[in-house]
């Protein structure tokens, strides 16, 4: 059984905020000066409480077998590494080798000769080790160098496309968003259904969601103009996989006057798994973290 | 007694390697999605905890836990790692769990989830504030200041239950094991 953790409240305060929020460098490097007081303690029991509670009720996903395959690359690098390392310092000559001659005694003066013979001999013979050593060196490091530049290679390869793909679908403008979405079968688009709040009177528009891309848009008809300073709206998105008292937020936007359609890009804090409701609510300046729903503006629902 | 997976890992036996990616490769992948924005990331992110487990594989201990829990305590480390690098919330992991109460009754998923199941449990028996900042901290993955404006609980509240709370766990999970031995005996 783990030794306890000490009443210390502020050693407590450290390892309960690292397992939660995880911890600034400061905090880290006062969570090591304090636990160092306790050598018999374990410093990851209430990590490992945290993470029994993460993985309780978690749905499993399967990998995605490209990313499987570049794990898989990734650990024959570092085993190879590893060996490699491990065989270059069994290759390293024990310093022991050539040094600690005894200092010469008098009459060991007369085997000088002898002896100098012999430590030109074993200098000889070091030497060659330390010419084949570094051959060998050179050879491993030429390996390692061509691995690498292929993991360089393919890792650039990687996020250039990333970059590629992030860059259309993070910040393109509304227009373009539209046309992204609405160019791809798997796009969910919803028409909104307005409420008796004052702010829908006649609203109308649609909701644009891409489950694959995690990227949508809302387009909005009729919705009432808001002051920033007193009040926002706010989505909501519903995810079938989520406790429905926890909706994603989906962020906070206004309604200009005047305007004939607004497009609103829609900024999923979190990844939506299958979106079962849209909400919008009017919450005050900012948005909220968990939303009041005295105010629920517009709602669309996929398959309505 | 055959070595653990991770043992093999450290001992560089690159067979352990595909074992470890068969028998954990969802979970850390879905612990990653749900942490992550987007798939690209969560994909970044899958990478960079595996890389650690290789490297970590060799301080695993098994008097203190399953290789599940281990592997899923480095994937948390790291994850939590990215969001801060990132400058993000500290949004977590579990934001869509289904909460503790219902998780106590789905993780019976075999041997790999029994700590899980047992935290769950436990967390039932805690007082109503402590469960509270629990499922807040670890299922909704709100900051402690974000579970007082929340809760309305004063930030030295939240943390205190906080702490209290997973230490309570922690004793009762303890307490689970013992009485699962002394019935499995």
């Amino acid at each position: 059984m783990a030794a306890r953790i000490p009443e210390d409240e502020r050693l407590g305060d450290l390892l309960a905020t690292r397992a939660i929020d995880g911890l600034s460098e400061e905090e880290q490097e006062e969570l090591q000066e304090l636990a160092a007081r306790f050598p018999e303690m374990d410093p990851d029991e209430l990590d490992r409480v945290a993470a029994s509670l993460a993985i309780s009720g978690l749905r499993i996903e399967p990998m995605p077998a490209s990313l499987r395959g570049r794990i898989e690359a990734d650990a024959q690098a570092w085993l190879a590494d590893r060996e490699r390392a491990g065989r270059d310092a069994a290759l390293a000559p024990p310093a022991a080798a050539v040094a600690q001659f005894p200092a010469r005694s008098r009459p060991a003066a007369a085997r000088g000769g002898w002896l100098a013979a012999a430590a030109a001999l074993v200098l000889a013979v070091v030497g060659w080790l330390q010419v084949d050593r570094m051959d060998q060196e050179r050879a491993a490091l030429a390996a390692r160098q061509g691995t690498l530049e292929a993991v360089v290679s393919r890792l650039e390869g990687s996020l250039a496309e990333k970059d590629a793909a992030l860059a259309a679908l993070q910040d393109p403008a509304p227009e373009r968003l539209l046309a992204e979405l609405q160019g791809r079968p798997d796009t969910l688009v919803v028409s909104w259904s307005a409420t008796d709040d004052p702010a829908a009177g006649g609203a109308e528009g649609a909701v644009l969601w891409n489950p694959v891309e995690q990227a949508g848009l809302m387009r909005f008809r009729g919705l009432a103009a808001n002051d920033p300073a007193v009040a926002q709206y706010q989505l909501w998105i519903f995810d079938a996989g989520r406790d429905d008292r926890f909706p994603v937020d989906g962020g906070v936007f206004d309604m200009p006057s005047g305007a004939d359609e607004v497009l609103v890009p829609i900024r999923a804090r979190l990844p939506v798994g299958e979106a079962v409701l849209f909400a919008i609510t009017v919450e005050a300046p900012g948005g909220v973290v968990v939303s009041s729903r005295d105010r629920i503006a517009l709602v669309a629902q996929p398959g309505a | 007694m055959a070595d653990s997976l991770l043992k093999r890992v450290a001992d560089g036996d690159s067979g352990a390697i595909k074992e470890v990616l068969d028998q954990f490769g969802g979970l850390v992948w879905s612990l990653a999605r749900r942490s992550c924005y987007n798939p690209a990331d969560a994909e970044d992110a899958t990478q960079e905890i595996f890389l650690d487990i290789w490297k970590s594989a060799a301080r695993y201990d098994e008097t203190k836990g399953s290789e599940t829990l281990f592997v899923a305590m480095i994937a948390r480390r790291r994850l939590i790692d990215r969001i801060r690098r990132q400058g993000r919330e500290p949004y977590m992991e579990d934001i869509d769990a289904p909460g503790f109460e219902l998780a106590s009754n789905t993780a019976d998923e075999g041997e790999t989830f029994t700590e899980a199941a047992l935290a769950a449990k436990a967390v039932a028996t805690l007082k109503p504030a402590q469960q509270r900042v629990l499922e807040l901290g670890l299922l909704q993955g709100l900051s402690h200041s974000e579970i007082a404006d929340v809760t309305g609980m004063p930030l030295g509240t939240v943390k205190t239950q906080m702490r209290r709370g997973l230490i309570r766990v922690r004793e009762l999970m303890q307490v689970g094991e013992l009485a699962d031995s002394g019935e499995n005996s």
